[in-house]
């Protein structure tokens, strides 16, 4: 499956992977690299994430980067074989992005 | 296989067990633990998640979904598993009959729970005001995606990395 994101969900990755870059000097790309591997994951296996809720008739689900503990909020098409990438956000309290 | 007694059979006539690990009910189940003197060490995790009928017709298929527990409640986030074990079982005369083989070993413990319950209560560890935030931007991505304002992630990630 492809893995695609929305312009809203490309907005909050680009913010993460600047904070961590700016943040983490020593893991500059750590978050990007953990999205890159959860992209590759979830491309074969696509409902392996958690399952979230439903949100405007979609089946929402959700994959944690455990280093960097964003969570991806996503779902699945089926029928066009897409998996969207709705949302990054942050796994802890507080760490949702604030676009 | 001893389903949980929260599990109400009304209304469902027909659903998909699916084997999953949840962080909502991780959490739960591990207060429970505490109270009794229980350890994850000594216990096997094993979720099942019933989601029949699913809000939508289209959402069927989706519906199928699992992951195998392990000690991971000891943690803060749960490990997702990466495979897909789902059952299938029907309600008759009130009861719920499985009948699927499974490689599971004798006398495992599979506790049974409504996939609307753990989505309703469980469904993250945010605070309402984060939820709330996290549920626009969703709402609004999804919006983004039927307008047609997608790309794929893996050009995104390679844009990043050549900026950063």
């Amino acid at each position: 499956m492809k893995v695609r994101a929305t312009g809203r969900a490309k907005r909050e990755i680009a913010r993460a992977a600047l904070w961590w870059s700016k943040n983490r000097p020593e893991a500059l790309l750590l978050f990007l690299d953990e999205l890159a591997a959860a992209e590759r994951f979830l491309s074969t296996a696509p409902i392996s994430g958690q399952i979230y809720g439903y949100r405007k008739n979609r089946l929402i689900r959700r994959w944690l980067l455990e280093k960097t503990e964003y969570h991806l909020y996503f779902s699945v098409n089926r029928e066009a074989q897409v998996i969207m990438l709705h949302s990054v956000w942050g796994a802890r309290r507080g760490r949702g992005p604030k676009l | 296989m001893s389903p949980s007694p929260r599990i109400s059979a009304a209304g469902r006539n027909y659903f998909s067990l699916t084997v999953a690990e949840c962080a909502g009910a991780h959490r739960r189940r591990a207060d429970v633990d505490r109270r009794e003197g229980l350890t994850h060490k000594n216990r096997a995790l094993i979720w099942l998640i019933i989601g029949w009928p699913p809000r939508s017709a289209s959402l069927a298929p989706s519906m199928a979904f699992c992951g195998l527990g392990d000690v991971a409640a000891q943690k803060r986030e749960p490990r997702y598993v990466r495979g897909m074990s789902a059952l299938k079982a029907r309600v008759e005369n009130g009861r719920i009959k499985l009948d699927e083989p499974t490689d599971l070993p004798e006398g495992q413990i599979v506790e049974l729970i409504p996939l609307d319950e753990v989505i309703a209560t469980d469904g993250d560890d945010l605070g309402d005001a984060e939820r709330a935030a996290l549920h626009r931007s969703i709402d609004e991505s999804i919006e983004d995606e039927e307008a047609g304002k997608v790309e794929d992630l893996s050009k995104i990630i390679a844009e990043l990395r050549a900026q950063l």
